[in-house]
């Protein structure tokens, strides 16, 4: 078989890109964010507020992204700050993302400002990957104003830490030849999924770049630190280990996960991220006419620790209402409230297409008008697009840290 | 120089293809004085979607005063709004 060609797709800064590009491109103003040391920060008066986007003059002050405010600026005096604007986000990402689509069917979003290419096969088409890379972050920078790392590799993990290499507006490859030269000699935290906490265990056993971790004996590190450190082993001798949707144990199922612009410390958000992640599953069940039983629900601490638990549900379903309850009391369940979550998943396993359901005498809800719902939104969003309809408790998305209570659930009819 | 971004009422022509041309437009200045504008010619146009939000330019050429003038004028698809980005001369 042919080797796989993966772009990876990163926004750089990319809240503040967006922000500037917008003033720019769409105000036509002359100063760019991204030409100052600049932050974009929730609110601009507030000390306590957290650093969601740094620009490259920013970072050279040492400012760090989910940093107090108050902290930036003494750091830099002459900061600019600026405040988010999520519609502008969620326009900017969404078209990215389509038009990553137009270049390739194959497309895995990854987060608001990432994804996943397979170009396989597209050499005729667009040429040599590199250039075919090139062609593409010119086209974005063009057409919608900012920039973008492009990484190459043979599989998404490798394609991910080539983006990483070195920032902005950059096309790296690293290709399993090159990973001795080009990943071996970096310390471990530059590796994907090395946090802190592993990065102090790996130091404390005189591992201090990937190059001595991809020959260290994975039996030590099994030890010191489980599954995870046969994870990051594998990847640091290039080895896709796939850990973005881990697909349970009997296989089939229907997953999503996203990694959230900045860490879930509260369960409201927290229920927000994972309503719209039981939105895209169920709905992608329900086009396809599967039914699943169980419900995981994946977690990912800042830290990348990652944790999951699952539940039955007492028949199958694809309705979205269904999942996102039983993933609300997972999320309860093993979830203490407080570690920041970097990444969330739901997953809904135990496929089949049977489509009668065992109504149970409790049910709190009458699912088949929840159906007939979710039938009508499927086919509104079919026909206007993604956006025509949306939850109310979605739409707070603007202010995430708000309104705590009032992201419960609401169906109305 | 930033962009005037100045919110104005238009009268456009829109053909059977969906085309627009800005024939007119009216913007109030600074002294809150009404000026209108009478476009001779659309001299080119051009489609734009930075950061996701499509819009038209029109680069309008205008008398007034006897003077000519370039105006760029911007429609944003999703809003329906009209404004007059910049004034070129
Ligand atoms: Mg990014």
């Amino acid at each position: 078989m042919a080797e796989r060609i993966i772009f990876h797709i990163d926004v750089n800064s990319a809240f503040l890109s967006w922000t500037a590009a917008y003033r720019c491109n769409v105000l036509g103003e002359e100063f760019d964010l991204r030409q100052v040391p600049s932050v974009i920060a929730g609110q601009k008066d507030s000390r306590r507020s957290i650093v969601l986007a740094k620009s490259m003059a920013a970072k050279k002050y040492g400012i760090q992204t989910g940093e107090p405010l108050g902290m930036a600026r003494e750091k830099c005096p002459d900061l600019v700050v600026a405040e988010p604007d999520y519609n502008l986000y969620i326009s900017a990402s969404r078209k990215l993302m389509a038009l990553l689509r137009d270049v390739s069917p194959v497309v895995e979003q990854f987060s608001i400002d990432e994804a996943w290419v397979d170009m396989t096969g597209t050499q005729r088409l667009y040429g040599s990957p590199v250039l075919a890379a090139q062609w593409l972050k010119e086209r974005i920078k063009r057409e919608l104003g900012f920039t973008v790392n492009i990484g190459i590799s043979s599989n998404k993990m490798l394609a991910k830490m080539a983006g990483e290499l070195e920032k902005p507006d950059k096309v790296l490859t690293l290709f399993p030849w090159e990973i001795e030269e080009k990943l071996w000699p970096l310390p471990v935290r530059e590796l994907f999924y090395v946090g802190n906490a592993t990065e102090k265990k790996l130091h404390r056993m005189g591992i201090y770049t990937i190059g001595e971790l991809a020959h260290a004996e994975v039996g030590d590190l099994r030890r010191k630190l489980h599954k995870h450190g046969e994870t990051i082993w594998h990847l640091a001798n290039g080895r896709n280990a796939d850990p973005l949707q881990p697909v349970a144990a009997d296989n089939k199922g229907y997953g999503n996960a996203m990694t959230t612009p900045w860490d879930v410390t509260d369960l409201a958000y927290g229920q927000q991220v994972l309503l719209s992640l039981c939105e895209t599953v169920a709905a992608r069940m329900r086009r396809d006419g599967q039914t699943g039983r169980c419900v995981t629900v994946q977690l990912r601490t800042s830290q990348f620790e990652s944790f999951s638990s699952q539940r039955q549900l007492p028949s199958a379903t694809n309705g979205t209402t269904e999942i996102y309850e039983a993933a609300c009391r997972i999320l309860e369940e093993i979830w203490d409230r407080r570690t920041p979550l970097r990444q969330m998943g739901v997953q809904l396993s135990k496929v089949s297409h049977d489509s009668y359901r065992q109504y149970s005498m409790f049910d709190t809800v009458r699912y088949d008008r929840l159906e007939k719902l979710d039938t009508a939104v499927d086919g509104i969003r079919e026909k206007y697009g993604e956006d025509a309809i949306r939850r109310a408790s979605v739409l707070s998305f603007e202010n995430p840290r708000k309104g705590a209570q009032e992201v419960a659930f609401h169906v109305q009819f | 120089m930033d962009a005037q971004n100045l919110p104005i009422q238009v009268i456009v022509h829109c053909d059977a293809e969906g085309e627009l041309r800005p024939l007119r437009f009216r913007y109030e200045d600074g002294q809150h004085q009404i000026h209108t504008v009478h476009i001779e010619q659309v001299t080119d146009s051009r489609e734009v979607e930075f950061v996701g939000i499509a819009a038209i330019l029109y680069l309008c050429k205008a008398k007034a005063d006897g003077k000519e003038h370039l105006y760029e004028l911007k429609y944003t698809i999703q809003t329906h709004r009209w404004v007059l980005f910049r004034k070129l001369y």
